[in-house]
């Protein structure tokens, strides 16, 4: 919740099923992802490696992501952006269709309810190009199987983007960065 | 020359993945089913360079419950942002 005379994030110019990504953490399986992908042997994921979390924009401030303990879940951004620097990205094909975009974050909000796994981190950090397990999701996992299902756009296709982590995600050529700017209300 | 011309070739970083067949904007793909994911429905698969690609339920041409793990697919596929257009099962 922002009150008149703060500054918030210019969520007009944000657009339903853009790519939320949270630089820097302070908890330690935030770290623990930053170092992992610092040391990838992917240069995307190197290039990103400061990112720790991805969520998906659901519109009005809020995001569908996967985390410990809420598991798939809908909250505001707001928890993110008040601490941690964040970064906006989408697809960045012209040619992908309007309502496929939108299909996004409808795709996305189906998933609420689906549990997360510190196993399914483990995984695919230790096995590069693992499948999905499904009972166990990840956040980047999550933003790549709903990109993949609304849009057709696998984000891993590249081996070099596989597996596909937060910091694959804000580095991938495939994405373009949204201008952010905090607006006074 | 020959040579030079196939290091040259080797250097090319956009050189066509094996297997694949181009046709202007969309080249055709062979690869091979790697995991079906019905939650989300899509299945992947993987061509013989490691590149990923999912077959959803927008993916014309081909019926995702009929794939099985290891059965070989034809995709027709984009050359940006890697989106398969159609697919169909090799019998």
């Amino acid at each position: 919740m922002a009150w008149p005379g703060t500054y918030v994030p210019n969520f007009s110019d944000w657009r339903e099923g853009d790519i939320v990504l949270v630089h820097r953490t302070a908890d330690a399986a935030g770290l623990a992802i930053q170092a992992s992908q610092a040391t990838s042997l992917s240069a995307v994921t190197r290039a990103g490696a400061i990112c720790s979390h991805a969520a998906i924009y659901l519109g009005g401030g809020m995001v569908v992501d996967a985390t410990r303990g809420a598991g798939v879940s809908a909250q505001s951004v707001w928890n993110y952006c008040q601490h941690r620097s964040i970064q906006v990205r989408r697809l960045s094909d012209p040619t992908i269709p309007m309502a496929d975009i939108a299909d996004i974050s409808a795709m996305a909000q189906q998933h609420i309810g689906e549990p997360y796994s510190v196993i399914q981190v483990i995984i695919s950090k230790l096995i590069p190009g693992t499948m999905p397990v499904l009972d166990a999701l990840y956040c980047s996992t999550l933003v790549g199987l709903v990109v993949a299902d609304a849009t057709g756009v696998d984000l891993s296709s590249d081996p070099a983007h596989q597996p596909l982590h937060p910091g694959t995600l804000a580095a991938h050529p495939e994405l373009a960065d949204v201008l952010l700017e905090w607006r006074h209300l | 020359m020959h040579l030079l011309m196939n290091y040259a070739f080797s250097l090319n970083p956009r050189r066509e993945p094996k297997g694949s067949q181009d046709e202007g904007d969309t080249r055709r793909v062979e690869a091979v089913v790697v995991a079906l994911i019905p939650e989300y429905h899509q299945v992947k698969v993987r061509d013989g360079d490691g590149h990923l690609y999912a077959l959803t339920r927008k993916t014309q041409g081909v019926d995702l419950a009929s794939l099985h793990e290891g059965q070989r697919v034809v995709c027709t596929v984009t050359r940006k942002l890697p989106r398969v257009l159609n697919a169909a099962a090799v019998v």
